[in-house]
């Protein structure tokens, strides 16, 4: 056998009848993100209102809102960097 | 306040949480949990060297799902700590506010007047609780089978005398002086 004969080779695969659709893995990054971008706030909400709605006028409810500001924040940042 | 209103010549004696130790021991998975990235990362590091394959997720996919896993150890620790902050004993000179925090959506808000408290009881068992000082309060109410508890507060007999001091100041000022 000749080996620069190329019909001694199979022959490919005929074109796919129909393509599947294909998923960019960094488009499917910026919905998980966007999704979560999207809890967090309704956390932060939630959790903020329970601070000053049944805090009892506690002064630690500003400085627990922002602490949890600033660090879910910076892990938001990373997030986005990732994407 | 917005979830009781003190009636007049009502003041706040105390507020009663559990102790910051108790709330060190519910926050200890949420630490360990911030470890695991990186010792994820470390394993794999470790294995892939080994086996000599360069098979590595891209830095900044293993920062996004780091990440996402550091925000829900960060939201989960800060519910910890709004549950611990949320749920309190407001000790009164006239009444008892418990105020139960189970969940963002599950809430309790009971009180029960000092004239009412037949006893109160602590129980501070175990090394830690001892060393530390912490321990259960529960107090027994008349014409209720209901026991009002609260495990893991701080200074618990401290919190007893407060209880009874003011049971006794609001005995004298009951018409009926029923006594303890």
């Amino acid at each position: 056998m000749n080996a620069t004969d190329s019909t001694a080779y199979p022959t490919p695969f005929d074109k796919p009848i129909f393509n599947l659709p294909s998923a960019d893995f960094s488009s499917i990054l910026t919905i998980v993100f966007f999704l979560i971008f999207v809890a967090w706030t309704i956390y932060t909400v939630v959790v903020a209102y329970h601070w000053f709605r049944y805090g009892h006028r506690s002064w630690l409810a500003i400085p627990a809102i922002v602490v949890h500001l600033i660090i879910s924040g910076i892990l938001i940042l990373m997030i986005a960097s990732g994407v | 306040m917005e979830e009781f209103e003190l009636e007049p010549g009502e003041e706040v004696v105390s507020s009663v949480r559990v102790h910051p130790y108790v709330l060190a021991m519910r926050l200890l998975p949420f630490v360990i949990m911030f470890f695991v990235p990186a010792i994820l990362s470390g394993l794999i590091s470790i294995f892939t060297t080994s086996a000599g394959s360069g098979v590595a997720l891209p830095s900044h996919i293993s920062r996004f799902f780091t990440g996402v896993w550091l925000l829900g150890v960060w939201m989960g620790a800060f519910t910890t700590f709004t549950q611990y902050y949320l749920t309190v004993w407001v000790i009164t000179n006239l009444r008892i506010v418990d105020i139960q925090q189970h969940g963002f959506f599950n809430r309790e808000v009971s009180s029960f007047m000092l004239t009412r408290v037949q006893d109160v009881t602590t129980d501070t068992s175990g090394v830690l609780a001892t060393l530390f000082h912490f321990g259960r309060l529960s107090v027994e109410t008349a014409g209720k089978d209901e026991d009002f508890a609260m495990n893991g507060i701080a200074d618990p007999e401290g919190i007893r005398d407060i209880i009874m001091r003011q049971v006794a100041v609001a005995h004298q000022g009951d018409p009926l002086n029923t006594g303890v």
